[in-house]
């Protein structure tokens, strides 16, 4: 009864202790919501006042006292959350879940994120001033894990028979590669190196061009680039030949992304300017946010927090409000390695075979043994074995050293006063590369593309390319004053939305393509073009936009091509009129998005055949419609399996057309209902335990779509900021404070939140001046 | 029954109520053995008192703790544990505590044999 009992490649905890009425599984039931004081590595008292949400606002004189009680709080609320991104990060989740997620863990392992996180953590040692604040919120995270007995764990420690481990910097830099590892790992080398390989430049200029023409990009053409860019360097850009594949479990999800953006006062109905923001991210529950409020003598910032790091990462202060989307840039290339010999202990570099280091790797697995392994690190990075990589060093942002501490980006934009104060904290901020929105009470507004954007030689960076030559590597990273930025521009908004940083007039390469995305930018600026007297429920209405673009430029395009139906049966003509009347928005109540969605997939499917049959990745959806658009009787919408006949786009829309309707008429019922029940949106938990998440939410949006809500992705935290003074907000968010399943508020805001509802926010200065629902005392010990 | 039974057994609930708050797991279980050992229990009187006292308080606490579970999360976690309802969890937990009883009682008597040969 005190052991693990294996059952179907699973695990049952040891009963005995488990099922103990006093101290097993049965004490998880009433979580603890009790006032209560405690002694800590404090210089002086700090409170924390939890609101009715259970927010906490940590009152305390220094900011190390506050980091501590932030720390504390994290774990109290979030320390399974913690624990497991970390983990996922460093390749260590076999050790809790066993054998099934082995595969995950070599491959985390093979690509070095634990060990940059480390030297990551080494190097934040340097800076002693920043190094003792990391040190007071790992401080206040292990004083609550000492705290614990079995019979305090978490519910989910006590399932997993695991014992919470103890914090530490280097779990805090796995905090950031985790964030890094989900927003800026995307690349497309070895698919752009396949197609390139199997069409001819011809084609593949054709289908795969660097820009959009309607792009409307985050930094308005009106930006004059008034600075001599550094030159490019050449290098031979020697594609190694005979690469193939894809590597699609480590692709950066394109439904990452979010909106933001900021209206000047001279747009808004009473003359403050507004700051809006909406990351979109993998949803679960808990949420991977939490919010906060934190005042020292020098700051007064509300926001959400990131459980494992210190400060507010997302919010607004007395002053300024700021927010996040990601840029999408591509800061990932794969150089492929030639061994000298089966041993794989040097490889060439510039005519010369170099020792490669060898860093071993052992792997705790529960119920198993060790799995140990050997990862190979060169100039260029560490070298994968096990997937399609096999053989190839990566080189990514997340591995490199650089002059910053990442935190320092965290402390100033916490306490930025202005717009010069922002451009510091920007300053600082490394990677993952993001668009920076900020708005400020003097009513300035801007928008910055923040973070480290390699400068590679001419050519570089789309494909693989040849290890042996170091003169292949990065060249530098843009400098800081060329990095694209606007402030106050004319047209009176900034925003951004995943899509491309600037137009071609930028001197320098941005590569991305396909992940700058095409649709949502081009909705957000419309709407702000072209509204005056811009209020906070416009910014509300907009964040819940459900307009799909991308179906109102192609569909018509589509129906046009069926000339009224005449290809269709009585029957398919009942489901074209259905469609023909759709006003574009995806709500959860329709059902024509059901079927353009269906439709697209099948017209894709059919067009692309000679693409899929050389596993060659497909155009954008803006390409395909401009082809569709231009070229309608383009080569590719020959069918491959009908010899004897050329189709064209018509032949492709009405044969599309048909197939739709048969695959809808095999739907379930429940499926085929509307948008809402098609989608199936969902919140599973963190640890996907079923039945601690929720199984199904009504929900409009989707792909592409300002409300970007999906299957399991989607605005994970909601905040408009309107920047009188002070400062209001309105905030929300999917799911809860507490990542106590138990807790009431473990999802106590999910209700109304895809409902559109919004929480009025401000900044509570003085704690006298209101009664907590809980408090925390922490006094020096 | 004596009034010495009674005693015993109100000793042995007392102990276990105790012993289950405020030690670790497996305190319930190492105070029956104590006590069965100490008293010296036939091994019937000792399986009987043990399994009794550790099933009822297990039996009761889990239903008073399930009274409270105001979200359900022991009929989750029973999901997770090949779908067992609350009130089966309850059941399960009761079984546990009878078979640790049981067992401890069986141990503390042998022990409690072995003591009274010296």
């Amino acid at each position: 009864m005190g052991t693990d009992l294996p059952v179907k490649g699973s695990f049952l905890p040891a009963l005995g202790r488990f099922l103990n009425p006093f101290q097993g599984v049965w004490q998880n039931v009433n979580p603890d919501l009790h006032s209560f004081d405690l002694k800590g590595i404090v210089k002086a008292d700090v409170k924390i006042l939890f609101d009715e949400r259970d927010i906490p606002h940590i009152y305390a004189d220094n900011l190390a006292d506050a980091l501590y009680a932030q720390g504390y709080i994290h774990a109290a609320n979030r320390l399974f959350q913690m624990d497991i991104s970390t983990r996922s990060a460093a390749g260590k989740l076999s050790e809790l879940i066993g054998t099934r997620t082995l595969a995950i863990d070599r491959r985390q392992r093979e690509r070095g994120f634990e060990w940059s996180s480390e030297q990551k953590a080494k190097s934040w040692e340097n800076d002693k001033a920043i190094s003792a604040l990391i040190d007071a919120y790992t401080n206040g995270v292990n004083a609550y894990i000492s705290s614990l007995d079995y019979k305090h764990w978490p519910l989910e420690y006590k399932i997993l028979s695991h014992d919470p481990v103890s914090w530490s910097t280097t779990h805090c830099a796995l905090m950031l590669t985790n964030m890094a590892i989900s927003l800026c790992l995307g690349e497309n080398d070895l698919e752009y190196s396949t197609a390139h390989a199997k069409l001819s430049s011809e084609d593949y200029a054709f289908l795969f061009p660097d820009h959009n023409a309607k792009e409307s990009p985050v930094i308005p053409s009106e930006k004059i680039w008034d600075f001599v860019a550094v030159p490019q360097l050449t290098s031979a850009n020697t594609t190694p030949s005979g690469l193939q594949g894809s590597d699609k479990d480590s692709r950066k999800d394109d439904l990452n992304g979010s909106n933001n953006w900021a209206v000047a006062g001279s747009k808004t109905a009473n003359g403050f300017p507004i700051l809006a923001n909406d990351p979109h991210l993998s949803l679960t529950l808990p949420n991977i946010w939490y919010e906060m409020e934190i005042h020292t003598p020098e700051m007064d910032v509300h926001g959400v927090s990131l459980p494992g790091l210190p400060l507010i990462v997302i919010g607004f202060n007395d002053h300024i409000a700021w927010g996040s989307t990601n840029s999408g840039q591509d800061v990932l290339d794969w150089y492929q390695i030639t061994w000298k010999d089966s041993t794989h202990h040097e490889y060439k570099l510039d005519g010369k075979y170099v020792r490669a280091s060898l860093r071993p790797e052992v792997i705790k697995v529960r119920g198993q043994s060790n799995v140990i392994d050997t990862i190979r690190y060169t100039h260029w990075g560490p070298v994968s074995h096990l997937d399609v990589h096999h053989d190839m060093a990566m080189k990514w942002i997340g591995h490199q050293k650089t002059p910053v501490n990442e935190v320092e980006y965290l402390i100033k934009i916490n306490k930025a006063k202005d717009v010069n104060e922002y451009r510091e904290a920007i300053a600082a901020f490394q990677y993952p590369a993001q668009n920076k929105v900020f708005a400020s009470t003097k009513g300035d507004i801007a928008i910055s593309v923040a973070g480290l954007m390699p400068l590679r030689p001419a050519g570089h960076g789309e494909t693989v390319t040849s290890g042996d030559l170091s003169s292949n590597d990065w060249q530098q990273f843009i400098p800081f004053e060329h990095a694209p930025f606007i402030i106050n521009p004319k047209r009176g908004f900034v925003s951004s939305a995943n899509q491309a940083p600037a137009d071609e007039s930028y001197p320098y390469p941005l590569l991305g393509k396909r992940y700058f995305e095409d649709y949502r930018s081009r909705v957000v600026n419309t709407v702000l073009d072209s509204t005056k007297a811009l209020t906070v429920e416009d910014m509300k209405q907009l964040q819940q936009n459900n307009y799909d673009l991308h179906a109102a430029e192609l569909l018509p395009l589509l129906l046009t091509a069926l000339d009224q139906g005449a290809c269709l049966s009585e029957e398919e003509k009942k489901w074209f009129h259905e469609i023909s009347n759709w006003n574009y928005q995806c709500h959860r109540d329709s059902l024509s998005p059901i079927l353009f969605n269906m439709w697209y997939s099948e017209f894709e499917k059919m067009t692309w055949d000679e693409l899929e049959n050389d596993s060659v990745m497909l155009p954008e959806e803006w390409r395909f419609t401009e082809i569709v658009r231009d070229f309608p009787e383009h080569k590719y919408f020959d069918q491959l399996l009908t010899r004897d006949k050329k189709e064209t786009m018509k032949d492709i829309a009405c044969a599309s057309f048909s197939a739709m309707v048969k695959a809808y008429r095999n739907l379930k019922d429940e499926d085929a209902k509307d948008w809402g029940h098609f989608k199936h949106s969902n919140i599973p938990h963190l640890a996907r335990f079923p039945n601690f998440g929720v199984d199904f939410i009504n929900a409009s949006g989707g792909k592409h779509i300002v409300n970007a809500m999906s299957k399991t992705h989607g605005p994970s935290w909601r905040m408009i900021v309107e920047l009188s003074e002070p400062p209001k907000a309105w905030v929300n968010i999917p799911g809860g404070q507490s990542g106590d399943p138990a807790s009431p508020h473990f999802k106590d805001m999910l209700e109304g939140y895809f409902d559109g509802e919004y929480y009025e926010v401000s900044i509570r200065n003085d704690p006298s001046s209101w009664t907590p629902a809980k408090q925390i005392n922490i006094s020096p010990r | 029954m004596t009034a010495k039974t009674i005693l015993t057994y109100i000793a042995m609930l007392a102990g276990v109520i105790l012993s289950g708050y405020f030690g670790p797991w497996w305190a319930p279980a190492a105070f029956v053995v104590l006590l069965a050992g100490l008293m010296q229990m036939t091994p019937k009187k000792a399986i009987m008192a043990g399994g009794l006292s550790v099933g009822v308080v297990y039996l009761i606490m889990a239903a008073w703790m399930n009274s409270m579970d105001k979200t359900d999360i022991i009929g989750k976690t029973g999901m997770l544990m090949g779908g067992l309802s609350s009130v089966a969890m309850i059941v399960v937990t009761t079984l546990i505590g009878v078979i640790t009883g049981v067992l401890a009682g069986w141990v503390g008597s042998g022990i409690g044999g072995m003591l009274g040969k010296r």
